[in-house]
């Protein structure tokens, strides 16, 4: 038995406490239990010094009835080798220890087949002459099969859904030549023309002519602009502040003049203004990437927005307020970021700040 | 309000989500009929083929629907 027993491999501690063991006469048990079954299972020993942990484990059990259940060391360690006949088990030969084992062949045969199988590999000799695979599936084969081609469909199904879901409502950064943004609050009722009597007016200009304001809108799936946020950058202090978040009248049902509403979180309505609001929100996050990757040295610290006629108030309030407002230019008029609180879009991470910026 | 295509979709999202269902509950019981160390060819197997394939085949009905609105959007 100690023929076998590998010379460069050290028994784990919890071995070698369950062979030196000691019983009432003070004799040991437990080894002794181990010599009696190496009769009947040749190379029982070592396989259970080298899978002690394993071996171990097979005595919690369930029994018939699914009640958790002590086995004792004989049944469990029989159990063990049952399931671990031979050594030097590895997912290159498993399969070879499975089809061994189910005819009862020794250790010897399994190294003899192993051997064949790596000279074969080593010397590049095809699975298959025709080098395919050629077969009839079985039913089983064939059910596999429907099943893999049924994943890949939900797969599919779930990202077409997703996609379809994305696209309802999509961000675009107007172009500032673009016609819509001096009439911009024909598509989101607000007072944001330049034509207006309202202070919109200065927005609607800021947004076609100042060199560090654009207007963000979202457009529903026809591609109408039902949304829109006119933002300000000061790029010297790495800031930005949007007005408000303007909506189309479509939205405006359950409204007041001032933009409270009391609709419930499931109601479609309700929906539609979320969805708008993670559409803003990509659109952030898309103008931070490319800003940041422009300027590297000074990138966007926070990302601030007004709250009196904001539209997608219930959004923006789940976000952290500031604790003082960003300053915007008087010429541009952002009232409603500057005469009530602001809320914080975007934060950059204070370890990034105080580090200059992220690692590129 | 939601529009025609919002509603269809909904409705389509619904339907896969029950055919995903159908499709573990399926799944289950061919384990069920593995552990049983059922041969695989035996004829029984045929009928769970069958439903496999008709949870299959409807699935990717509903995927052509939703492509086709995917595609008129």
């Amino acid at each position: 038995m100690f023929d076998a027993l590998p010379f460069d491999v050290k028994p784990s501690q919890d071995f070698v406490q369950f062979i030196s063991e000691q019983g009432n006469k003070k004799d040991l048990p437990n080894l002794q239990l181990l010599f009696n079954l190496e009769k009947k299972y040749p190379k029982m020993f070592i396989k259970v010094m080298l899978n002690f942990e394993d071996a171990k484990s097979l005595r919690e059990t369930l029994d018939e009835n699914g009640k958790p259940i002590k086995i004792s060391w004989e049944e469990a360690l029989k159990k063990f080798y049952k399931n671990n006949k031979y050594i030097g088990i590895t997912s290159e030969n498993v399969d070879i220890a499975k089809v061994f084992m189910g005819k009862g062949l020794s250790q010897d045969a399994f190294e003899r087949a192993y051997r064949l199988r790596q000279k074969a590999k080593s010397e590049n000799i095809p699975e298959h002459l025709l080098g395919k695979p050629l077969g009839e599936p079985t039913i089983f084969d064939s059910i596999e099969m429907i099943k893999k081609q049924t994943e890949q469909e939900l797969i599919n199904g779930k990202k077409l859904i997703e996609d379809l879901d994305d696209k309802q409502f999509t961000y675009e950064w107007l172009n500032k030549n673009d016609p819509r943004n001096d009439i911009i609050g024909l598509f989101c009722s607000g007072c944001c023309t330049i034509i207006s009597n309202y202070y919109g007016k200065n927005i609607a200009r800021a947004s076609v002519t100042a060199p560090d304001v654009q207007n963000i809108v979202v457009r529903d799936a026809k591609g109408n602009i039902v949304s829109k946020g006119a933002m300000y950058v000061n790029k010297k202090q790495g800031y930005a502040v949007i007005n408000d978040f303007e909506l189309n009248d479509r939205y405006k049902s359950h409204e007041t003049y001032a933009g409270v509403y009391d609709v419930p979180e499931t109601s479609p309505d309700e929906q539609e203004r979320e969805k708008i609001f993670e559409a803003f929100q990509r659109g952030l996050r898309a103008f931070i990437e490319e800003y940041d990757r422009q300027n590297p040295n000074n990138p966007l610290k926070q990302i601030n927005i007004g709250m009196e006629f904001n539209r997608l108030k219930k959004q923006v309030e789940r976000l952290k307020k500031a604790s003082s407002n960003l300053d915007v230019p008087r010429e541009y008029d952002f009232r409603d970021a500057i005469t009530r609180e602001q809320y914080i879009l975007y934060q950059r991470p204070q370890k990034q700040i105080e580090d200059g910026g992220l690692e590129r | 309000m939601m529009n025609v295509t919002q509603t269809t979709l909904g409705d389509l999202t619904k339907k896969l989500e029950l055919k995903a269902k159908e499709y573990e509950i399926l799944c289950n019981k061919l384990s069920k009929l593995k552990e049983k160390n059922i041969a695989p060819n035996d004829e029984r197997l045929l009928v769970v083929k069958e439903l496999f394939q008709n949870n299959h085949d409807d699935i990717s009905r509903i995927n052509a629907k939703i492509r086709e609105i995917k595609r008129t959007n």
